[in-house]
């Protein structure tokens, strides 16, 4: 055997997640679907940064004598019904849109992973409760009860981003829980509580980073979700309020003139789609590069 | 001195409401009536088949399974609802399967680490505590560069390692060890026994043996208790039950495991007909009664208690005497 | 048939994986002969398993093959598809280790065993039936009338072996092989398979390849052992003379660490193999076994030791027990 190394180990901390990062975005590189869908969204993300600099006119710059123009070298992507420029527009709208849908999913997945985890942990009582809300929020369309919310609440961003917060967090605490119980009869587990760990050090320290991987998985696809209802608010005029531009919003706007400027709807729907494609692209990777894990 | 206690423990688990049985309080009688004693350095082996019961009297033992009814005595103290706290790190568990015995996101040496933290973590510095670790990890053969892994980055048999040292480390006096071979490759088997054997000796540990793996257990204990269908059938020293086992089941396990020897081939054994017992609804008198040769009307009503038929030598039996006339 | 029934040659099967080239079976040679109940002993790595699947042509995908398997003549690994299909179940069959994932949950027993007869006789669904029940009865599941009508999972873990022996030697095939098929099973059940096995291979006058790590069994059924270690054999002798004056370091070393009766009742030391099972994808140089050889000297290390028949039916692969001396237990 080789010679033992004593070092000092008072340094050492204990690591939380499986190895160093290099390795996952190595793989992440190495797969075509996954690097198609990185460059994507670093590019939009770039984009959302320097919407500023890029940006030839400013997002609400109105010109009537120009509106509804086709798409030209002035204007990249045309003008909309009021004379601004969409390309700039749809710039500055991947700010907001991308703002929206990492907060919201932020936010959503902090509910869904604590019920998740109380739930699929405690068991009895609790656990039932938090099921039988989740069978009864499940069962309306999230459409509908978040134009019902909204409307009550009014039309902001900011609802826009607490509505769909409480009703997003469904997914987040099915798979947490599911996999809680299935952790939670582990050797390694029981072991913990019976060597008298308390049961919220134990779900920090051994339940939930055996979760991680689900959860990480399951964030990246949410964001899309959140992008596309924040989108889908914002086009019934619930959501984003004019003259803020937001991918959605600038949809709905183009609304009215789909057969006779259809540019003002089809490139920010162009881009919402290849952003959402690339989110769920690298969160179909992400599944396959994190679940066969342990095999030998 | 007596260690470890257990009182006629039982362990009921009840069977989903929404299964094929349509009914509600019912129960997989897992342990049905369990007692039995453990020396202070010396250990107890429990041996029998799927559906024994011997993992759940095991976890019930090292304090992760609460018990339906009975109780649990250590140290003279009753640790039947929870191991108060002077007694924590006492009593300890090495499980069966390697993999699942540790947290696959922590590195090994933290996992060795963790109960002495748990328990002297006021106490001893991080320092303190890491490098008892290491040395604990070296003791069972490890060096710093295995244990400072991921467990999904080490052989069975290191882990196996690993996970002895993470039950000694903190100075325990019962060790319940479950099927703590029987994973792991035969070649290595050798070497993790004798190590458990060796820690034994070093530091005066009992160990609770389970297994189904008659030889391994004999090797390892000094008194067997054979286990069906969540009762003990026979109790003895090893050299009784392996010599002169009396409960046909017991006869029966001894003589049907294969034996690498094939000039033994054509030895009389005792082969049992039918299936493993049902826990849910267990056989009326003698559980074994469906599967035993020697079966009486006796057997199928009524059954039998634990008696201590010589010296340290107990069996739940009907037809001993029968069973005594066709070893003749 | 004069010669052998199964002969296989220079084995040699490497499996490509994300992490190299995995050399499970590295060059094997040795042969079955008619009626003749072959054991192939090894631990997990030794490359057991993947003789079976190679001779039954059910290796992955990514699985390269070299050698030849000759059956009745023909080289197995040169026959297309369709004559493979038509040997494999019919002359020669497998019985796997699970039996729960060796069934279909969602077919009734009565449906797979009738299969065979089927599929290689061409017999109708009633008279396919009726040799499967014919043969379940043989294999002493009660009721076999009604149990066919019945599904995988209502069985046991014993019943199921059975049934799926059942629907393995229900064309009493030339060549069973069997991948520790008593190892998912209690004791208690094993003694009543392992009969049932050897009645089976008795009266159909079959060949048995039996696959285990388990020396007991190989103990109790078998002829011959072939010993395995890393994808080589190391030793091969009739059972007597595996057990009692094997000659190469691994299989001693393995027959001295098992706790046996006497050693039990003696409490005597356990003999101890040293060290790791190996690597193989970077297999020891020169003998593969030399790493956790106690007498390893400098020729182990640098030369492959050749197997190299000793005496009669006995050969082994050792540089220091070519001679024949150093046989003991």
């Amino acid at each position: 055997m080789a010679p033992l190394i004593r070092r000092d180990l008072s340094g050492e901390k204990p690591q939380m997640y499986e190895g160093p990062l290099r390795p996952l975005v190595q793989k992440l590189l190495r797969n075509g679907k996954s690097l198609f869908a990185i460059v994507t969204l670093l590019t939009v993300l770039l984009i959302a940064l320097l919407a500023d600099v890029i940006a030839p006119y400013h997002y609400n710059e109105q010109n009537l004598g120009r509106r509804l123009q086709p798409p030209s070298s002035r204007h990249l992507f045309g003008t909309d019904a009021l004379g601004r420029d969409v390309f700039s527009r749809v710039l500055y709208g991947a700010r907001m849109t991308l703002f929206l849908g990492v907060t919201i999913t932020f936010f959503t997945s902090l509910i869904g992973i604590t019920l998740g985890l109380i739930s699929g942990y405690a068991g009895g009582i609790i656990d039932l409760v938090v099921r039988k809300v989740m069978d009864v929020l499940w069962a309306f369309p999230i459409i509908v009860l978040a134009l019902g919310l909204a409307a009550l609440l009014g039309p902001s961003t900011e609802n826009l981003i607490l509505v769909l917060s409480v009703l997003l967090w469904i997914p987040f605490a099915r798979v947490v829980r599911a996999k809680v119980l299935v952790i939670k009869e582990l050797p390694f587990v029981k072991y913990a509580r019976a060597i008298g760990m308390n049961p919220v050090r134990l779900i920090f320290r051994h339940i939930f980073p055996n979760v991680l991987s689900d959860i990480i998985v399951l964030f990246v696809l949410t964001i899309p979700d959140a992008m596309m209802s924040s989108a889908a608010l914002s086009f019934l005029g619930l959501g984003v309020q004019p003259p803020t531009p937001e991918w959605g919003a600038i949809i709905s706007d183009g609304r009215p003139y789909l057969f006779t400027a259809p540019w003002i709807s089809a490139f920010p729907g162009l881009f919402l789609l290849l952003v959402a494609l690339s989110f769920n692209l690298l969160g179909d990777v992400l599944t396959d590069i994190l679940n066969p894990r342990v095999g030998r | 001195m007596e260690l470890l206690r257990t009182q006629d423990i039982r362990k009921y688990f009840p069977v989903s409401r929404y299964s094929l049985f349509r009914g509600r309080g019912l129960f997989v009688r897992a342990v049905d009536g369990v007692s039995f004693t453990i020396e202070k350095g010396r250990s107890l082996g429990l041996i029998g088949e799927s559906g024994s019961g011997k993992t759940t009297t095991g976890y019930i033992v090292a304090g992760l399974e609460r018990p339906t009814s009975g109780r649990v005595i250590f140290a003279g103290r009753d640790i039947t609802n929870g191991v108060p706290r002077e007694l924590r790190g006492k009593i300890q568990i090495v499980f069966q399967d390697p993999r699942s015995s540790f947290n696959p996101r922590i590195k090994v040496l933290d996992s060795i680490a963790e109960p002495l933290k748990l328990l002297k973590g006021g106490e001893l510095s991080r320092k303190e505590i890491y490098d008892l670790a290491l040395s604990v990890a070296e003791s069972t053969g490890l060096d710093y560069n295995v244990v400072n892994k991921y467990p999904h980055e080490l052989s069975g048999g290191q882990i196996q390692r690993a996970a002895i040292a993470r039950a000694i480390i903190t100075n325990p006096e019962l060790v319940v060890l479950d099927e703590p071979t029987s994973a792991l490759d035969v070649s290595l088997r050798s070497q993790i026994i004798n190590l458990l054997l060796q820690v034994q000796q070093e530091r005066g540990i009992s160990y609770l043996v389970i297994s189904h793996d008659i030889f391994t257990v004999g090797y390892m204990s000094d008194t067997i208790a054979v286990m069906y269908a969540g009762k003990i059938a026979e109790e003895a020293p090893v050299h009784t039950i392996l010599n002169e086992a009396r409960h046909p089941y017991t006869l029966a396990l001894i003589t049907s495991i294969p034996i690498p020897n094939p000039r033994l081939r054509g030895r009389r054994r005792i082969i049992l007909s039918g299936e493993p017992p049902n826990l849910i609804k267990p056989p009326e008198g003698c559980r074994f009664h469906p599967r035993c040769p020697f079966a009486t009307d006796v057997c199928r009503r009524d059954e039998p208690r634990l008696v201590e038929v010589e010296r340290g030598h107990k069996v739940a039996c009907h037809n001993l005497d029968k069973v005594i006339k066709m070893l003749e | 048939m004069r010669g052998p029934l199964l002969s296989v040659r220079d084995l040699r099967v490497h499996y490509a994986t994300e992490v190299g080239i995995v050399r499970a079976v590295d060059g094997v040679w040795f042969e079955v002969n008619e009626g003749e109940r072959v054991c192939i002993v090894g631990e997990s790595g030794s490359g057991k398993t993947t003789v079976a699947l190679a001779i039954m042509g059910l290796l992955p995908r990514n699985a390269l093959v070299r050698g030849e398997i000759v059956y009745k003549g023909r080289d197995l690994l040169k026959l297309s598809k369709e004559e493979l299909r038509s040997i494999r179940g019919r002359e020669i069959s497998m019985v796997f280790q699970d039996p729960l994932t060796s069934l279909n949950p969602l077919l009734t027993i009565g449906v797979q065993c009738s299969e065979p007869y089927e599929e290689h006789l061409k017999l109708s669904r009633k008279e396919a039936l009726q040799r499967a029940i014919d043969m379940l009865r043989k294999v002493k599941i009660p009721s076999p009338e009604t149990s066919v009508r019945r599904y995988p999972h209502t069985f046991s873990g014993g019943m199921r072996q059975r049934t799926l022996i059942a629907m393995m030697t229900s064309l009493k095939p030339r060549l069973l092989i069997a991948d520790e098929p008593f190892s998912a099973l209690d004791v208690s059940l094993q003694v009543g398979l392992m009969q049932l096995l050897s009645e089976l291979v008795r009266d159909f006058n079959s060949s048995l390849l039996l696959i285990t790590h388990d020396l007991g069994v190989a103990a109790e059924l078998c002829d011959r052992v072939i010993v395995m270690y890393a994808g080589k054999i190391v030793e091969e002798a009739d059972i007597y003379t595996a057990f009692e004056r094997s000659l190469h370091p691994y299989t001693q070393g393995l027959l001295k660490s098992l706790p046996t009766l006497e050693r039990v009742i003696t409490r005597s030391k356990l003999e101890v193999l040293r060290g790791l099972p190996p690597d193989l994808i970077k297999p020891p140089e020169g003998c593969r076994f030399h790493p956790r050889c106690p007498f390893a000297t400098d020729v182990c290390r640098r030369d492959e030791p050749r197997l190299v028949e000793v005496e009669r039916g006995h050969k082994v692969a050792c540089w220091l027990r070519m001679g024949g001396i150093g046989g003991a237990t």
